[in-house]
């Protein structure tokens, strides 16, 4: 009996560990995140000497972490109330937006890829937004075509933002993810 | 007083068992943690020598399919060069005079970027580097005269094998052509120095 039970610890503790492993670094490691509204950074997996789940993340994934001193991206995948991104609701992104000579604003399903659309347009720049006279500026991200800065969405699924911050002095003062001013998510409605 | 002292032991032997679990499990997270860069073979390297394993060989078709490489920015023209040091040092160059932004980050045999430049370091519009392990940087500084041509940035590398990514921003979508014309001329060459 005593046998057995030490048996069923061991199994139990084994997959424990093994299913904490899977869990905090499938997708996007939970571990050294930066978090700004619904936005995460990792800012330790660009770094020489990354920690142990960013590594790990990138060796299942396979994506090419940005260094550190070539930029910093951020991905969203809930809007700024806190609901996932989904193809079926369409949002507004904007606001202001940090320093850094350059940023994007890129739209991928749930694993990271780009899903195809008619436009072949998968993401803004900051230098082909329109703006406003104050400088501000408005992504409408929807399945059906809209006016102004018109990101088309796959029609169903879970999304994922991801901003991109090139030539930037944020990577290097990240104390905490509150005051970045990153832009905000709003969803505008569903279907 | 003799049915409470069996259920203080049940108690004991529960905590010491939920101990035990949290231990073994603690363990094992550990370990197949550091385990998972070596025992899988999905990192950004090895996907990249499924498409060439020649070493310098510029490679841009992994980038132009945009199924490989998950959470990439389209607005980043790319292409790729695999360096194995064991042959000499190798030279990076890319030249990014007509890029608004441009990078050449330096990767490990895991993917890990340890060492990138952008093209606010380009030199005349070049971005140059030379990759060498710790004892080719020493063989060479042994080498060079005391006063002399300034030498190319020199990268010390713990690992010897790795790839190098030259990334080039288009800010325009009418851009992207010249973007990739200028990631395509990403130059790795042997013995550089």
């Amino acid at each position: 009996m005593a046998f057995f039970t030490r048996l069923a610890l061991l199994l139990v503790g084994v997959a424990t560990g093994l299913g904490a492993t899977d869990m905090l670094t499938s997708g996007q490691s939970l571990v050294g995140t930066v978090r700004s509204g619904p936005w995460t950074t990792w800012p330790g997996a660009g770094a020489p000497k990354p920690d142990p789940y960013a590594r790990a993340v990138a060796a299942r994934d396979g994506h090419i972490p940005l260094a550190t001193g070539a930029g910093l991206r951020f991905l969203a995948e809930t809007d700024s109330a806190g609901d996932t991104l989904d193809g079926r609701c369409d949002y507004r992104v904007g606001g202001p937006t940090p320093q850094a000579q350059f940023w994007t604003l890129t739209l991928l399903n749930r694993r990271g890829f780009a899903e195809p659309n008619a436009l072949d347009r998968f993401g803004f720049t900051s230098a082909e937004l329109m703006r406003d006279g104050e400088g501000n500026f408005v992504v409408e991200i929807a399945a059906a075509a809209r006016p102004g800065n018109w990101l088309p969405a796959p029609p169903q699924g879970s999304l994922t933002l991801m901003l991109s911050f090139y030539d930037t002095a944020l990577a290097r003062g990240m104390p905490s993810g509150a005051g970045l001013g990153l832009p905000t998510i709003q969803k505008s409605g569903c279907r | 007083m003799k049915p409470v002292q069996p259920r203080e032991g049940r108690g004991v032997r529960i905590l010491l068992g939920g101990l035990a679990v949290l231990l073994i499990a603690g363990i094992v997270h550990i370990v197949s943690l550091l385990a998972t860069p070596w025992w899988l073979d999905g990192d950004a390297y090895a996907v990249l020598t499924r498409f060439d394993r020649e070493p310098l060989k510029t490679v841009v078709a992994a980038a132009a399919d945009k199924t490989v490489f998950p959470y990439r920015d389209p607005a980043l023209a790319t292409a790729f060069c695999l360096y194995d040091l064991a042959s000499g040092p190798v030279r990076v160059s890319l030249d990014v005079a007509a890029a608004e932004f441009g990078a050449v980050s330096v990767h490990d045999r895991r993917g890990q970027p340890v060492y990138v430049l952008t093209n606010r370091s380009a030199s005349q519009g070049v971005v140059t580097l030379v990759l060498m392990t710790g004892a080719q940087v020493a063989a060479a500084e042994a080498a060079e005269p005391a006063e002399g041509s300034i030498p190319a940035l020199r990268v010390a590398l713990a690992d010897a094998k790795g790839f190098v990514a030259a990334q080039v921003l288009a800010g325009f979508p009418s851009a992207e052509g010249l973007a990739e014309d200028m990631a395509k001329a990403l130059a790795c060459k042997q013995n550089g120095d």
